[in-house]
């Protein structure tokens, strides 16, 4: 079983039903930070949202933990799989940036899968935990369904890159469902998206994968916060120059330029989103532009939308530090309020 | 003319465009125009006022003899002196005054414009130098 494969069969996993239902049983053994995944997260279908969360509750207990790298066994750098105590964690580890936790599951679902499958090696603890780990993921991963497989996949070359997720702490954020129709495919929603925003000005779209959906970004547009800025300025982001009033060049003058700028980016997904709690760089704006891709991939976009799916507007806004080496910087002084923010989009 | 009252003049000019200049940074400042870095306007405004301001100060405190004070000012000096000091304050506030138009920073603004500003100074002071030292 490649990486790749494995990699699939985790993330199909943690998106799959209980472990119980797979497997037919569950380890007795089972210590009380097993049992946050097992109880809340395995025999639910937003399995990875709360996986991640689980992860985070153990952060005391990761940090005692025995870990184990087995990235000298996975021919693919690019992603790390590390077992503690309890629990599994998928890490994907792109080149010269920080690791991004992508899933978190307890081991006690690999010990029971290992019960069906003879004897494990025995030469090395990690070498072992490898093993039952593809075993256990090559039997759990023929339960899913297609559809479920594909949206929460790993990262594909064939298929958008991944948004950093959990999502950064946004300025703002609502459920713009009601605005959309969500029973059918993932393309026709990104395409009703589209044409909402696009007759508002919002032309240029950067399209990632979520767990569960995709999510597309606009770019980052400056906004006024006396008026309206000037058409040839609204996709810029140094200083504009030029006044308005005599208020304007006063102001100017003595206080510099305090314009605004935006991100929004709609998140589309069965899951339940928690947001990291970490708030947007400069960047971060710079990976999403640099990363996203201009369609949703072909293979995301035929697929139907699964039950549950939701559509988010998470709004980041940010000021220019006023400093030598200016730079964007998320706005929590005097935000704009989500509905400010959704009527720049046309949304009700 | 006489020397004193020359010189004086030159003093007064000077003292009052240093306060307007010192008082409206210290507002850009506390309004946050510059940031976390407050310093570069304040160094850039001390560059062009310090040297012809010490030099004017220990003139003025300095005791010349009764017969340097009394004496008429040399035309040409003090129209020298008093011409490059108007140019160079002229053009301090231009610069202020310009920035908030341009789409250049303040900071590449005062980077860009320190060497010409240096070197305007040394030509001020020299003016200015050539009114004090003069029959002392």
């Amino acid at each position: 079983m490649g990486l790749s494969n494995l990699l699939r069969a985790a993330s199909v996993l943690v998106a799959l039903v209980s472990a119980t239902q797979v497997l037919g049983q569950v380890t007795p053994d089972s210590d009380d930070d097993t049992n946050i995944v097992v109880n809340a997260t395995l025999d639910r279908l937003h399995a990875l949202g709360d996986a991640v969360e689980a992860y985070r509750q153990l952060g005391a207990e990761w940090a005692g933990a025995t870990k184990c790298d087995l990235r000298r066994l996975c021919p693919d750098e690019q992603f790390t799989v590390q077992v503690s105590s309890t629990y599994v964690h998928l890490l994907f580890s792109p080149a010269a940036h920080t690791p991004i936790r992508l899933a978190a599951f307890p081991l006690s679902a690999i010990r029971t899968a290992s019960i069906r499958y003879g004897p494990l090696p025995t030469k090395g603890t990690a070498e072992y935990n490898y093993v039952r780990l593809q075993r256990s993921l090559s039997f759990i991963s023929a339960q899913a369904s297609p559809e479920r497989q594909q949206l929460y996949r790993f990262p594909d070359p064939n298929d958008n890159p991944f948004l950093p997720w959990p999502p950064h702490l946004p300025s703002s954020v609502a459920d713009v469902s009601r605005s959309f129709q969500t029973r059918t495919t993932l393309g026709e929603i990104a395409s009703q998206i589209r044409s909402r925003i696009m007759v508002r000005g919002y032309d240029t779209l950067q399209y990632f994968s979520v767990p569960g959906g995709f999510a597309m970004a606009t770019d980052l547009e400056r906004v006024g916060r006396r008026g309206p800025v000037r058409a040839g300025d609204r996709w810029t982001s140094g200083k504009r120059g030029g006044f308005g009033s005599l208020m304007d060049y006063w102001r100017r003058l003595l206080v510099g330029e305090d314009d605004r700028f935006r991100v929004f980016v709609f998140i589309v997904t069965d899951m339940d989103v928690q947001n990291d709690q970490d708030t947007a760089k400069a960047d971060d704006l710079r990976r999403w532009k640099a990363t996203g891709r201009p369609s949703l991939s072909r293979q995301r976009a035929s697929v139907t939308a699964l039950p549950g799916t939701r559509i988010w507007l998470y709004a980041y806004e940010f000021t220019a530090s006023r400093s030598k080496g200016a730079e964007l910087i998320q706005n929590e002084r005097d935000p704009l309020r989500i509905t400010q923010n959704k009527m720049a989009l046309g949304l009700p | 003319m006489t020397r004193q009252a020359a010189l004086q003049r030159v003093l007064v000019i000077w003292l009052i465009a240093a306060a307007i200049f010192a008082v409206f940074t210290l507002a850009q400042v506390l309004a946050g125009k510059y940031g976390d870095d407050p310093g570069v306007p304040l160094n850039w405004l001390s560059a062009q006022i310090v040297p012809v301001m010490g030099l004017l100060l220990a003139a003025t405190l300095s005791s010349p003899s009764a017969n340097w004070k009394k004496a008429q000012v040399t035309g040409s000096r003090y129209q020298l002196a008093l011409t490059a000091s108007l140019v160079q304050i002229i053009a301090i506030l231009i610069t202020f005054l310009i920035e908030p138009i341009l789409q250049t920073s303040p900071f590449a603004l005062f980077d860009s414009t320190i060497v010409f500003f240096s070197i305007w100074q040394g030509v001020v002071t020299a003016c200015v130098g050539g009114l004090v030292f003069d029959g002392r």
